[in-house]
């Protein structure tokens, strides 16, 4: 198991396409660090770097103790699990997973130790002499997995591994590495473009857009303290809710009211900082989760719209409202039997908690600089 | 044909079983048709000289005997005079038998096909799977060459044949179609069909760029290598003008060259110049048959995606 160090790594492809620029990271002994971000944003760019299997343009990649910009991926000591997998179709699983410790010049007896211990991990035992073709999506997923693991190498990198997969299987395999990364204890480093595997299962997220770093955190705090708009709206399913407008002074309270006037939310205490505050009477954009607002009665000031879509998703209920003022589609979540029906006009604020509750300290309310997109508070 | 005109009146189950038989009718018409010479030939070379002309095929079951149908064209020592296949062929050299000009063929098509599938599969591989200066321009020369016919070479062919010094050598037959411009784009078609995470995945696995070649993309072209095997093998057993020009030893030629000569030789003894055809025959129909799933294989991959 090793330490992974990436320095300053950028990718730039001919023609000045900036894939990547001016990466940091630092992977620990047996962390597993998800990159997460839409299409085109470069982690899998990024994972490939670290492979060898992409030329680095600037920058360091440290894996152990050693500078890998440019030792062939054979020798940087790391299994990859692709997408597609990328089992050999002439093989058999027993040769798939072989193959790298035949190269290698392992012991046969040593060979054969790997494979059994690494399928009876995976479940593998019955399904050795067959070829990928005669697999499932899942079966294949787990040779792959298995073929690295037989490897034991310093890092494991996996690239969307489970995009294939249907919804099912993929909830089923995300415990299945999961668990195997607390068997393993090794590094991993996992590519997704799916916020909910990148949430549930990274120690630490990486969240990346156009080739930048947008921030490194674990779950939590990626999800309650978004350092910009970008990651407060990629994180979070259904997404953040975005208003423009601005911060307003009433005694000792401050509000957040919308160009229109239409919209006047009360900011909680423990969403108010000394920093907002300095806000006061500029453009700025609050951000508020789905689960973070209310419906209210119709005569408090707050959001008002009209319900236009009610998605049911049996634990709670998904209210697509559309603003009267901005004509803006808010999502707000509210328990299953909330009775509500399609037309109806609502009022959503933002819940004030008193001192004493336990989720006091909650920040609901989001705020975010116009130019910048940095969070204020 | 009023029958045919009053299908409508049949079940479907019926009408079904009508065109089956007509198809069958008609498929075993075609193959009457196109086996009626390889039979000829089959049923010419057992018959003794005296009755080849006599009886279109074997003759009838009632004539059947040692003076009809015999191995005479093969072997027959009985007489003094060289009138079999097997019989040695005295020459300058000294006598020269068949199975040699049989090995000649072999050993050339055999090897000609290795050393062409070895340069086409790799120049094919390279063209698919790698990225380098000058490839587009390397591809479109290739192209351009492909027009020029074959023929109008084989003067400055031989010129420099001549030049180095290899007239009546097997060097002038295997080096200058050593590589195909037509087999690279067919193994360039196959290898762009190879997903590179399958090549990502063995460089990670530990192997070097030949042996990706070797051990993951070859295999999974095979439906290609056994398609090119069978055409190159065809192209080289039947090959006569080149080893016409540049063999002059009698014991170095290939078996079209001396079945060319059979025809003046064994003018009186069709059978026996018959006989040496019928053995020419048997190689690349052995190896067809071997590679025939191939083969097929080969020549309708890419036709349907997936």
């Amino acid at each position: 198991m090793a330490k992974v160090q990436l320095e300053g790594v950028g990718k730039v492809y001919p023609g000045d396409v900036e894939a990547v620029i001016d990466f940091n990271l630092e992977v620990e002994d047996g962390e597993f660090v998800v990159l997460v971000g839409p299409s085109g944003c470069g982690k899998s760019t990024t994972l490939r770097m670290i492979a060898g299997l992409e030329e680095i343009t600037t920058g360091t990649i440290i894996i152990g103790d050693r500078e890998v910009n440019i030792v062939p991926p054979k020798d940087r000591d790391i299994a990859m699990v692709f997408q597609n997998y990328a089992l050999y179709p002439h093989m058999n699983v027993y040769d798939n997973m072989a193959f790298g410790l035949k190269l290698r010049k392992f012991p046969k007896l040593e060979i054969e130790q790997r494979i059994q211990e690494t399928a009876k991990m995976l479940d593998l035992q019955d399904l050795l002499r067959r070829k990928p073709r005669q697999l499932s999506g899942g079966q294949r997923q787990r040779v792959a997995v298995g073929r690295a693991i037989v490897r034991q190498p310093a890092a494991f990198l996996f690239d969307e591994p489970l995009s294939n997969l249907d919804a099912k299987l993929r909830v089923q395999m995300r415990f299945e590495i999961k668990r195997l990364h607390g068997q393993l204890k090794s590094t991993m480093l996992y590519v997704t473009h799916d916020q909910i595997e990148a949430m549930t299962m990274g120690d630490r997220i990486v969240v990346m857009n156009d080739g930048l770093i947008q921030q490194v955190s674990d779950p939590i705090t990626l999800y309650d303290r978004p350092q910009n708009k970008f990651v407060a709206g990629f994180i979070g399913m259904p997404p953040m809710n975005f208003l423009s407008g601005q911060i307003q002074s009433h005694g000792n309270e401050l509000s957040f009211a919308t160009e229109e006037g239409r919209v006047s939310l009360t900011i909680p205490t423990a969403s108010i900082s000394e920093q907002l505050s300095r806000y006061q009477n500029q453009n700025l954009t609050l951000g508020v989760r789905p689960e973070d607002l209310q419906v209210t009665a119709t005569d408090s000031s707050g959001i008002i719209g009209q319900i236009d879509v009610i998605e049911p998703t049996g634990a709670e209920v998904l209210l697509y409202v559309t603003d009267t003022g901005s004509q803006e589609t808010i999502v707000c979540r509210v328990d299953s039997h909330q009775k509500c029906q399609v037309g109806d006009t609502v009022t959503l604020t933002v819940p004030l908690s008193k001192p004493d509750q336990v989720d006091a300290g909650k920040l609901r309310m989001h705020f975010f600089d116009d130019q910048t997109g940095l969070r204020i508070n | 044909m009023v029958g045919l005109g009053l299908s409508y009146l049949l079940l479907p189950k019926q009408r079904q079983r009508i065109t089956t038989i007509q198809r069958y009718v008609v498929l075993l018409l075609v193959a009457i048709l196109i086996l009626s010479p390889f039979l000829w030939l089959v049923s010419a070379v057992f018959k003794d000289t005296d009755v080849l002309m006599q009886y279109a095929f074997l003759p009838p079951l009632s004539e059947w005997s040692s003076e009809t149908l015999n191995l005479k064209n093969f072997y027959n020592p009985e007489t003094e005079e060289l009138d079999s296949l097997f019989e040695a062929e005295k020459t300058i050299e000294g006598e020269v038998h068949f199975w040699r000009y049989l090995a000649n063929s072999l050993f050339l098509a055999s090897t000609s096909t290795i050393v062409t599938l070895f340069f086409s599969s790799l120049g094919g591989y390279a063209l698919a799977k790698y990225e380098f200066h000058g490839k587009y321009a390397i591809i479109s020369f290739m192209l351009g060459t492909m027009m020029i016919p074959g023929l109008l070479l084989l003067a400055p062919l031989y010129n420099l044949i001549y030049k180095i010094g290899w007239m009546d050598s097997y060097w002038a037959l295997l080096v200058p179609g050593a590589s195909s411009a037509f087999g690279m784009f067919l193994f360039r078609q196959a290898c762009l069909s190879v997903p590179n995470s399958l090549m990502e995945a063995a460089r990670i696995d530990g192997c070097s760029e030949f042996s990706i070649y070797l051990n993951i993309v070859m295999p999974l072209v095979r439906p290609m290598t056994g398609a090119f095997c069978l055409v190159s093998f065809l192209g080289n057993w039947n090959s006569f003008v080149y080893p016409n020009i540049y063999i002059q030893t009698q014991s170095k030629l290939t078996l079209p060259v001396i079945l060319n000569q059979f025809v003046d030789v064994y003018s009186q003894q069709y059978g026996i110049f018959l006989a040496g055809t019928l053995i020419a025959i048997i190689p690349p129909a052995i190896l067809f048959f071997a590679l025939q799933r191939e083969f097929i294989s080969g020549l309708t991959s890419g036709a349907i995606k997936g």
